[in-house]
């Protein structure tokens, strides 16, 4: 996406124009390879490839700018800019239902029911890694220690 | 104000590895102590293991790893341990039974510096102390660890260790001809430690077929850690010529473990300088390497090691993007036939050489 100037939209949607997105810390980690970007989330196991598109508008967004200058940024030239920024507020959207970013404010609200975005891949491959809930299937030792239920059978080796 | 609980949640990974690391103590008088010094990626750590139980399981696969002592001002040391054979008591645990998370994690690892892991499998605790480098590593029972822990021992330590001093611990396999090297990237089963393997078998150096070490600076290179590997038994069979270097297995193992270092210590590589990374693809009809994305050999890398690993670090991500950005990337069919495999990566290291 290239680079334009900070959006001068008046706030519509109860200033969600000005709302800021920011990655979830500690939990996600994302890199770009060639204006693609791969995205993990460590919490719940899923991780995701994002396209050219998807890819420019979370680095504007990860980088601070206001959701309303990413928009018009993404929209700027466009045959059909309200299209363009129809696509960047559902990968907002997008981004805080998958626990990727957390918004500062309210999101515009669009009449869109669209789930997911054809620019994001989702890949769930990982997520056996992480389905063990050791809370329920567990007890603990004379010193305090967690115990593996064996009936359960939660002793398993690392993926080799 | 301060949440009670949190601060309690805080305080305990302190606790916790304060009280693993006195243990220690206890346990060397008891049992006597191994001392050694290990070499990865340029960094030297101090090894205390306390008793010859646990020594015998934890230094093998660290054989090619020993080195001189440390110098300079840094010292790190890892302090491991066990309460039965030892007979010293264990830590106790501070946490309740909410805190156990997935992935070995517990609440609230990296407060106070201190990150925390602790297996359920394998009931061993593993903390690390940012501030100190000082490692602690406490096991329930070292005659009860499962058979991989002595294959990849002291990761959880490893990992942070060599996190903290700019490199990163990744789930993937390095071989190499010549000096030049492959990193070989993807999840569990996707072949890698059977190429690994292969390519031992027909000579090549070996690195890794499971954990290795990417460097954070310099030239890109995979840089050794455990001098083992492991096949299942279908799979190993593949590889007869091999045989020698197989170790004893015990009931329920369900791997393999050849000892390269032991069997092959001419074939060990510290480190290599890689030339490409392959992600393998499952083709038993075989077909010439094909050029990947960066951003394909990163979704084969990056979820595998960091969802193993606990407590990542952020900059682990970006050393093993900076591996990526430097190397050409090829999708390899790597197939049940080694000798094709071989042939295979042999080709991406011609390919890798052209401009």
């Amino acid at each position: 996406m290239d680079a334009a100037p900070i959006s001068t939209r008046v706030p519509d949607d109860d200033g969600a124009w000005t709302t800021r997105l920011t990655p979830v810390p500690v939990h996600v980690l994302a890199e770009v390879f060639d204006a693609e970007a791969v995205v993990v989330q460590l919490r719940t196991g899923v991780y995701y490839a994002f396209d050219r598109f998807s890819t420019g508008v979370w680095e504007r967004l990860a980088a601070g700018e206001p959701l309303g200058a990413v928009a018009s940024a993404a929209a700027a030239g466009r045959d059909d800019p309200d299209a363009v920024e129809r696509e960047v507020v559902l990968l907002a959207r997008l981004f805080c239902d998958e626990e990727l970013m957390a918004a500062d404010g309210p999101l515009p609200d669009r009449d869109d029911d669209r789930v997911g975005h054809p620019g994001v891949t989702r890949y769930t491959d990982m997520t056996d890694l992480l389905v063990l809930d050791p809370i329920h299937d567990i007890d603990l030792d004379g010193d305090g220690w967690p115990v593996a239920n064996e009936e359960l059978g939660t002793a398993a080796p690392p993926v080799a | 104000m301060p949440d009670p609980a949190a601060a309690c949640v805080d305080r305990a990974s302190r606790l916790a590895h304060e009280s693993s690391w006195a243990g220690y103590d206890t346990a060397a008088d008891r049992s006597g102590e191994t001392v050694c010094h290990v070499e990865v990626a340029g960094q030297t750590a101090t090894l205390r293991v306390a008793g010859g139980s646990l020594a015998s399981s934890l230094l093998p696969a660290l054989a090619a790893r020993r080195s001189v002592p440390p110098a300079g001002p840094r010292t790190t040391v890892i302090r491991a341990w066990d309460s039965t054979t030892s007979g010293a008591p264990g830590p106790r645990s501070p946490w309740g039974p909410g805190d156990y998370l997935s992935r070995d994690e517990v609440r609230g690892s990296g407060a106070d510096d201190v990150d925390v892991a602790y297996s359920i499998a394998a009931r061993l605790l593993a903390t690390w102390d940012r501030r100190a480098w000082r490692g602690a590593w406490w096991a329930r029972d070292a005659g009860a660890l499962p058979y991989w822990e002595p294959t990849a021992p002291l990761r959880y330590l490893f990992h942070w260790w060599l996190a903290d001093a700019g490199s990163a611990m990744v789930h993937a396999a390095a071989v190499g001809r010549d000096h030049r090297g492959v990193l070989l990237v993807g999840p569990g089963g996707a072949g890698k430690s059977t190429a690994a393997l292969a390519c031992v078998e027909a000579g090549w150096r070996y690195v890794a077929d499971d954990y290795c070490v990417l460097s954070g600076d310099g030239p890109a290179a995979a840089h050794s850690l455990y001098g083992v590997g492991k096949l299942a038994e279908e799979s190993a069979r593949r590889l007869p010529g091999l045989a020698d270097a197989a170790v004893g297995r015990r009931p329920g193992d369900d791997k393999v473990v050849f000892d390269i270092a032991a069997a092959r210590p001419a074939q060990m590589a510290a480190t290599l300088a890689l030339r490409a990374v392959v992600v393998p693809r499952l083709d038993s009809e075989g077909g010439p390497p094909v050029r990947l994305s960066r951003a394909a050999a990163a979704r084969a890398l990056a979820p595998s090691t960091l969802y193993q690993l606990p407590s990542p670090r952020p900059a682990a991500l970006a050393v093993m993007a900076r591996t990526l950005r430097r190397l050409p990337i090829f999708s390899v069919p790597l197939g049940p036939d080694r000798r094709r495999a071989v042939g295979a990566l042999d080709e991406v290291l011609v390919l890798a050489d052209r401009p």
